[in-house]
């Protein structure tokens, strides 16, 4: 079955256990992650969406193993790699590469452009030193940078430059899974869009699969195929992007994007405006997570936590408005 | 109509042990009674300065080489010219200031309360009981949902949204004329942002009270405000009302952000980009137009920095493309293309 | 280096540290040459003698010359220094590695251990160890060393934690890089302004601490010319022969005067936000 699949994931959780006190006793659990599942095909680009706090980032660390699993399963390459040995896992990590938020913390201040792109060449014994040269000027010129900045220091970047070099870094081992932690969120709008046109052009030239975690709903509708709504630690929605974005069913995902201001300052569009805060994620609400800001809340989401079902083909959705 | 900030020809420089590097440069700007006025740019485009400078509160390096910045509070006062004497009693009263950081901007050893009646005990001479209702008031108002419990609470008990509530209270409860709003939502997610724009709006148009709102996100712009200035490298580019900048935007640096952001939904295409990246003020003196470098419309005469030019009404641009005098058939208007 | 030896030039008070520095290195090597007579040289008939031509810092309860014994004395001082803040470094950041990177466990067991050591005066801890090792050049290197153990761990330790707030090393784990070489290649070098700066200040305690002990009978042994031996030699003189405490405790004010000078300006000059 993880044939046609690249990554699988079967009921991941990831709690932190919240401790106070002297003695640091585990009082209780932030269930960062909470049961969630979802598989990706080879090429595809799979979005998670939604609000700090859903659990969208501890996601894509804990798949990475960078956060113990609490429970729950992830196939890659048919091996479910929660099971492996961290040092293990060490050697698969050429295949699942990661590209970080900030430009600014994600490179060492104190290497070169050449030695941050040489160390993981080194570290996972890619040719010898002639042809790890030879990939490395390959790649600054596929991510659009020229050989004489080879010896620079991250400091003499800008934001999309830096970037630009984060993202060489991930693709100079040819992974085949790619993680994009908010990886264009702290940009400006002009350089935006030229790290994602690279990354879209970088996808299709080394036949990459992408899980893009991100905030901004405009940059999801752009770079995905399929989109996945998370609240509280669980996917709330989840189909292909076209389809969410012209006939979302869930609550939730219909007020997050009414809630994308317009660029038409002569449109007055119809915005669903949620009452209240993100719950706790502590100390989260009986039955359904997004009862206490839900418009159609009944008596129903109160008792039972509604269950991800396949509504339509594809389209699948947490919700008790689809339960009867 | 009366403005209430008008800011003529104002220059900020950065002065280093050497060399002296201007920073922002003549910026006009007027912002009249209730107007709701936005400046957007990205980052390093100066457009914090700006606000910075109308409150006195530029760190030292900075300073204010040229311009003046006229209130109309009782009287017409140039804030340059204000003593810190003068200048504590102008804040807080007539122009209150929200940051984007709701996390920080609170004093975590002091109660709502506390915060909330400050700016009234520095302002007016009101009774501890009077205060403290006032406040209850404001709460209510921001859309706090148990108001009296939350006075009594620290701001670690609150979220980002409500802590920016609090900010908001804080802010207009000595109906200041004006609020600088300086990225108001950046910090927070789309529902409260939501909600955030939406009170801001309410409150302002309540209190009589005009918005200086400083953005790099151009929907939350569309949404808000009236008029707006483009700041691009530490210079305005375009000025106009909302709709004209949306409907009909004329500098290549607003036309080439619009289409970025437009293309964002169109997927068969390559997203629309503007090359290059943003200069830095170190090299701002020998550029001309300092937009040149990234503009697809560059002529040889971009060497020479463009006037703010009239289009129609008062729609501004400063870009050569709108000069009258303009002769697309003399040489130096011969495009060179970008880069 | 060249680019730090010049702004380290365009902070005067830095620089007088650096020189003050480096011209108590230069009279320490070339002790031998500069000193007119042995530490230990006994003239039988020229004894507390005040400050004259023939003996330029004067002479002391034995008749030694004072001058040859401070210029030999600055031998000592920092080979004492050098040595005990090397221990105490060398410990410290090993320890603050481990206990910072990898934290949990073995982080609680070390620093309650290091409260522990904590808890003493520095110099009684210090006491403690020397009783233990008997007095001698040596073991004060070694007692003064370990007292330096612990304020090198936590400021290791806590630097260490500063630096994993980075995503660098999120995204060095993510790469798959090996842990040992992480804290080798990526946290070690991102450490070093604050530990380069404790290591100054340091060696500025040490002095004062080898000053200490020495006055107090345990540790450096006459007739090894330390700067502390002369003060604890002087005290019962000190009255009407001024000079035989003056000049000792001059250099050792002078030397950790240089010594906080310079720790001070490498702070500013260490610290990459301030860098232009």
């Amino acid at each position: 079955m993880s044939n046609t699949y690249v990554l699988e994931v079967n009921n991941l959780k990831k709690y932190f256990p919240v401790k106070t006190g002297v003695f640091k006793r585990t009082t209780g659990h932030i269930k960062a992650v909470d049961d969630i599942s979802f598989k990706i095909k080879s090429n595809e680009t799979l979005a998670l969406v939604g609000e700090s706090g859903c659990g969208k980032s501890t996601t894509g660390r804990t798949i990475l193993k960078l956060y113990d699993s609490t429970a729950g399963e992830v196939f890659f390459n048919g091996e479910d790699i929660m099971k492996i040995s961290k040092s293990q896992f060490r050697h698969m990590r050429k295949d699942i590469q990661m590209i970080f938020q900030d430009p600014f913390s994600s490179l060492n201040p104190r290497m070169t452009v050449k030695e941050l792109l040489i160390e993981p060449l080194a570290t996972h014994k890619i040719g010898d030193s002639a042809e790890r040269n030879r990939l490395v000027i390959e790649m600054m010129e596929k991510v659009g940078l020229s050989n004489e900045q080879l010896t620079s220091y991250p400091h003499e970047f800008s934001g999309g430059q830096r970037q630009r070099i984060s993202i060489a870094r991930a693709l100079i081992v040819k992974p085949k899974v790619v993680i994009l932690d908010e990886s264009v969120s702290a940009l400006d709008v002009s350089i935006q869009s030229q790290i994602l046109n690279l990354l879209i052009k970088l996808q299709k030239e080394f036949n990459l699969t992408y899980i893009f975690i991100s905030h901004d709903l405009n940059v999801v509708k752009h770079v995905s195929d399929r989109t996945a709504v998370m609240y509280l630690g669980q996917i709330m929605e989840m189909t292909e992007t076209d389809r969410l974005y012209t006939n979302p069913l869930h609550p939730y995902t219909k007020a997050l994007l009414s809630a994308i201001p317009s660029l038409d300052p002569y449109e007055k569009k119809e915005r669903i405006i949620l009452k209240g805060d993100i719950p706790d994620p502590s100390n989260p609400p009986s039955g359904c997570p997004f009862r206490l800001r839900c418009p159609m809340a009944h008596e129903r989401c109160i008792v039972d936590k509604p269950e991800f079902l396949e509504q339509e083909e594809g389209h699948w959705v947490a919700c008790h408005l689809y339960t009867q | 109509m009366s403005s209430v900030l008008d800011i003529k020809n104002l220059s900020i420089d950065f002065a280093s042990k050497k060399k002296t590097y201007n920073i922002v440069k003549e910026f006009n700007l007027r912002i009249d009674k209730r107007m709701k006025y936005g400046i957007v740019g990205e980052s390093g485009s100066g457009k914090s300065l700006t606000s910075l400078a109308i409150m006195n509160l530029l760190p030292e390096v900075l300073n204010i080489s040229e311009g003046s910045i006229t209130m109309q509070t009782k009287e017409k006062i140039d804030l340059t010219k204000l003593s810190p004497k003068e200048m504590r009693k102008v804040r807080g009263k007539d122009i209150a200031m929200i940051f984007q950081e709701p996390m920080t901007a609170l004093d975590p050893l002091y109660t709502i309360e506390h915060q909330l009646v400050e700016v009234l005990r520095i302002h007016t001479k009101s009774s501890k009981k009077e205060m403290s209702d006032l406040g209850l008031e404001m709460l209510k108002k921001v859309g706090i949902s148990r108001p009296a419990e939350t006075l009594k609470s620290y701001p670690h008990q609150l979220s980002g949204g409500m802590r920016q509530r609090v900010m908001i209270a804080m802010a207009l409860i000595c109906k200041p004329k004006l609020l600088i709003a300086d990225e108001p939502t950046t910090a927070l997610d789309v529902t409260i942002q939501a909600q955030i724009l939406d009170l801001m709006n309410d409150l302002s148009e309540e209190h009589d009270t005009s918005i200086l709102l400083i953005t790099h996100d151009l929907g939350v712009i569309a949404e808000t405000c009236d008029r707006v200035a483009v700041m691009y490298a530490g210079q305005i580019v375009e000025e106009t009302t909302v709709k004209q900048l949306f409907t009909n935007p004329s500098h290549p640096y607003t036309k080439g952000l619009l289409e970025s952001i437009k293309s964002l939904g169109d997927k068969e295409r390559d997203l629309y980009s503007i090359p290059g990246n943003v200069p830095t003020p170190f090299n701002y003196q020998e550029m001309g137009c300092r937009f040149a470098s990234r503009c697809p419309h560059a002529m040889s005469i971009c060497k020479t920095e463009p006037a703010m030019y009239q289009i129609e009404g008062d729609h501004k641009s400063k870009c050569w493309l709108h000069a009258e005098e303009v002769n697309l058939n003399d040489e130096q208007y011969l495009r060179v293309g970008s880069q | 280096m060249k680019a730090f030896m010049q702004s380290l030039k365009n902070d005067k008070v830095g620089f007088i540290g650096f020189i003050g520095i480096l011209l108590v290195v230069i009279v320490a090597i070339l002790a031998p040459v500069i000193a007119p007579h042995s530490p230990s040289e006994i003239f039988n008939e020229h004894i507390l003698q005040g400050p004259n031509a023939q003996f330029l810092f004067g002479t002391d309860e034995l008749g030694r010359d004072i001058f040859s014994r401070v210029v030999f004395g600055a031998q000592v001082s920092l080979q004492v220094s050098l040595t005990a803040v090397g221990i105490g470094a060398i410990g410290g950041l090993v320890l603050g590695l481990i206990s910072g990177y990898f934290q949990g466990k073995i982080d609680q067991i070390i620093m309650r251990v290091m409260d522990v050591f904590f808890a003493f005066p520095d110099i009684l801890l210090a006491l403690t160890i020397i009783a233990v090792l008997g007095p001698s050049l040596t073991n004060t290197m070694i007692a003064i060393g370990i007292v330096f153990i612990p304020v090198f761990t936590r400021l290791v330790r806590s630097a260490v934690m500063s630096v994993k707030e980075n995503e660098y090393l999120t995204s060095a784990v993510a790469v798959g890089v090996h842990p040992l070489k992480i804290i080798a290649k990526h946290v070690t070098p991102n450490i070093m302004a604050p530990f380069i700066v404790q290591v100054t200040l340091a060696l500025s305690g040490a002095i004062l601490t080898e000053a200490a002990l020495s006055f107090l009978g345990l540790g450096v042994q006459p007739p090894d010319p330390s700067w502390g031996v002369m003060l604890n030699a002087s005290r019962a003189y000190m009255e009407f022969a001024p000079w035989t405490i003056l000049f000792p405790v001059t250099a050792i004010v002078m030397t950790i005067l240089c010594f906080n000078l310079l720790g001070d300006s490498l702070r500013d000059l260490l610290d990459p936000k301030l860098k232009s």
